[in-house]
């Protein structure tokens, strides 16, 4: 009994051991994640930028303040003035 | 609901599902409530900005008018005075009210950022001041500089009035000046509004506060749904949090460059958590992907304005409407026939992702079609990594090739897929290229309504049925998603209303009022927290048995190529060959 007890009780800590690291091992993943994101977007990102000729239009978008990572008309102030500029040329054409 | 039946026809047995609809529906349903809280959201928008218009505003407008029709019938070319009574037009938004910006202040996301995260929610009065001083100094030199651009321009148009614009020289060489003053006008007003947005701000309760609204807003359709209301508003708080976080990542400079938008960051802030420590099971309740977007869905709807595929005339209508619905049909029957991509949902939203616009379009043909979570994930991505390739691409082919910029615009329109991406493309390229752009990507976003109900209908009657088997409309209904007709019911009376007002109040009140002040921010949000509750659920594994032989990225890039030439000829034949006088006017 004694020894069925103390086999229990190593198995118990055995699988709580194995818990605990595989609880580490996640969260070991999670940080790595957090910091390959960090790397990309103070480090890598900004150094490719250069590589990929991606500098002329990356000045253009500070410049001009546009917001290149929006996804529908509305989001972007540009297409506003874009269509109202554009529906008053086709209505008020200089003859 | 649904209830499935067996069959036996002699000796086979085939089940098929009949669905059904109840009263009970309309308060039980998701789709109902999607449509109730998104019209909920679009009257109170309509509601507070009809009611603060901006002073004066038809007398301003009617004063407009006659100078732009005055102008336009003096001179061969855009005047200065021309302009003017424009720039006195746009000014008019019902956004710009005292309540218009109590709404933004409250519900705005993250605030741009280049090194220093905590500035996405909060700024001191120091750096601000700092801020402010730099942008004062450039805003001082280009107000400077446009003011001699101004003075040379009327010189140059007095010039060619002098002649009563006879002298085809004259009338250029004023063109040109004038041309010149927009340039520097545009980056006054740029810098004019970095100037105002250098203030203070501390965001964090404004957020907790739009956080604890959200959660209770959700929450109402959650409890007739059967759901817990405080086991959803807990997880709530999680799901945001990651929207949040998504936001503040997609604000930071560098991602703007490369077009690294929130739903991406979204998707990947998920998708880190659930691949690595898990989604907390206290969180699952508030992973309700499909009930955030269908609520987007029906508020993008009101975005939809169907007066506005008129705007750069015909030849915009032929270059978005029909070249796009031919590449989505053609790049949908390769995906089938050749490529033979096992999964129908995964085909038509990447062939939508790529024809139409991106991101939108994949959300809502993917809403339409049922399609599953990992096959949107994956169309998003597609997406994203070719349209940070094209924005840089392109500009660069068209200037090399010595395109002319408003074919070079149409073209970079009607293919690149992320709506900021063109704006960024066009305005590289020179302001003629970014409003022909920016009009025929608008005009193709669009067309999102349309294709998301015909592609639901067909899903309904051909696609979630035996071969063989017809129909009735009956079961048609019972099947069709109802958030559609929400999302089609707000896109028909927004644009009836746009009409009935008028271009110009409809500008005022409803672009830059009820869209613009409410309904599009709420949007953003919803879309978020669906593209974060996609990320909380999702298993690498089943993401990447998805993506198998690559056959996604194959049709991606076969379906694009398509895309590229047909728009170019389109683009060409149109503005060049059919049209050439509108196009010399833009």
């Amino acid at each position: 009994m004694m020894i069925q007890s103390l086999l229990s009780k190593r198995l118990f800590i055995n699988l709580s051991k194995q818990r605990n690291l595989i609880f580490f091992k996640r969260l070991a993943y999670l940080f790595s994640c957090i910091l390959a994101i960090w790397f990309f977007m103070f480090y890598i990102g900004p150094g490719l930028e250069k590589t990929i000729h991606l500098t002329p239009i990356a000045e253009c978008i500070d410049e001009r303040g546009i917001d290149a990572n929006m996804y529908f008309y509305t989001e972007v102030d540009e297409f506003s003035d874009a269509a109202f500029y554009m529906e008053n040329t086709m209505k008020y054409i200089p003859r | 609901m649904t209830e499935k039946n067996q069959k036996s026809n002699d000796g086979e047995q085939f089940v098929f599902d009949r669905a059904t609809s109840n009263w009970s529906d309309l308060w039980k349903k998701e789709d109902y409530w999607s449509i109730w809280l998104g019209f909920l959201l679009l009257l109170l928008g309509l509601v507070i900005f009809f009611n603060n218009p901006p002073e004066g505003m038809n007398d301003k407008i009617e004063q407009s008018n006659e100078v732009l029709k005055a102008e336009s019938d003096r001179a061969p070319f855009k005047t200065v005075s021309w302009y003017q009574a424009l720039d006195a037009k746009s000014k008019l938004k019902a956004a710009d009210s005292s309540i218009g910006k109590t709404i933004k202040k409250i519900t705005t996301t993250p605030y741009g950022w280049e090194t220093n995260p905590v500035q996405a929610f909060w700024m001191d009065d120091e750096t601000a001041e700092a801020k402010k001083k730099s942008a004062l100094v450039k805003y001082e030199k280009a107000k400077e500089e446009e003011d001699r651009e101004l003075t040379t321009a009327r010189i140059a148009e007095a010039a060619a009035a002098a002649n009563r614009f006879k002298s085809d020289n004259l009338n250029s060489k004023a063109s040109d000046a004038i041309d010149t003053w927009r340039l520097a006008h545009a980056t006054v007003s740029t810098l004019k509004k970095k100037v105002s947005a250098a203030q203070p701000y501390n965001q964090i309760f404004y957020l907790l506060a739009l956080m604890i609204f959200l959660a209770l807003f959700f929450g109402i359709g959650m409890a007739f749904m059967g759901k817990s209301i405080p086991r959803f508003m807990l997880g709530f708080c999680f799901v945001f949090l990651i929207a949040l976080l998504a936001y503040a990542a997609s604000a930071q400079t560098t991602m703007k460059h490369y077009g690294i938008g929130y739903a991406a960051w979204a998707i990947l802030l998920g998708l880190i958590i659930s691949n690595t420590v898990g989604t907390p099971k206290w969180v699952m309740e508030a992973v309700q992907t499909e009930y955030y977007i269908k609520t987007g869905l029906v508020l993008l709807g009101a975005e939809i304005l169907f007066g506005k595929i008129l705007s750069i005339g015909i030849p915009g209508i032929f270059v978005a409407w029909i070249v796009t619905p031919i590449v989505l049909v053609t790049t949908y029957i390769f995906g089938q026939k050749v490529i033979k991509i096992p999964s129908k949902t995964l085909n038509m939203t990447i062939s939508a992702d790529m024809s139409v616009c991106g991101v939108s379009a994949a959300i809502a043909t993917a809403s339409a079609c049922r399609a599953k979570k990992e096959e949107l994930t994956l169309a998003v991505g597609l997406s994203l990594v070719f349209t940070s390739i094209m924005m840089i691409v392109m500009p660069a082919f068209i200037k090399a090739v010595d395109m002319p910029y408003v074919l070079g615009g149409a073209w970079m329109g009607g293919t690149i897929d992320a709506t900021g991406a063109v704006a960024a493309a066009g305005a590289f390229l020179s302001d003629r290229a970014l409003y022909v752009a920016a009009t025929i990507k608008m005009i193709q976003n669009i067309l999102i309504g349309v294709i998301a109900f015909f592609v639901a209908l067909y899903w309904c009657a051909r696609v979630e049925c035996l071969p063989g088997q017809k129909v009735p409309a009956i079961e048609i209904w019972h099947r069709f998603p109802k958030f559609v007709i929400g999302f089609i019911s707000a896109s028909i009376i927004f644009s009836l209303l746009y009409e009935v007002l008028g271009k110009d109040v409809g500008y005022a009140l409803i672009d830059h009022g009820a869209i613009q002040g409410l309904s599009k921010i709420f949007r953003g949000w919803f879309f978020c927290l669906a593209f974060a509750s996609i990320g909380l659920a999702t298993n690498f594994s089943e993401l990447k048995e998805h993506f198998k032989g690559g056959k996604p990225l194959i049709l991606y890039v076969c379906g694009q190529s398509l895309n590229l030439i047909l728009t170019l000829l389109m683009a060409y034949i149109m503005f060049y060959k059919v049209f050439p006088e509108i196009t010399a006017k833009i």
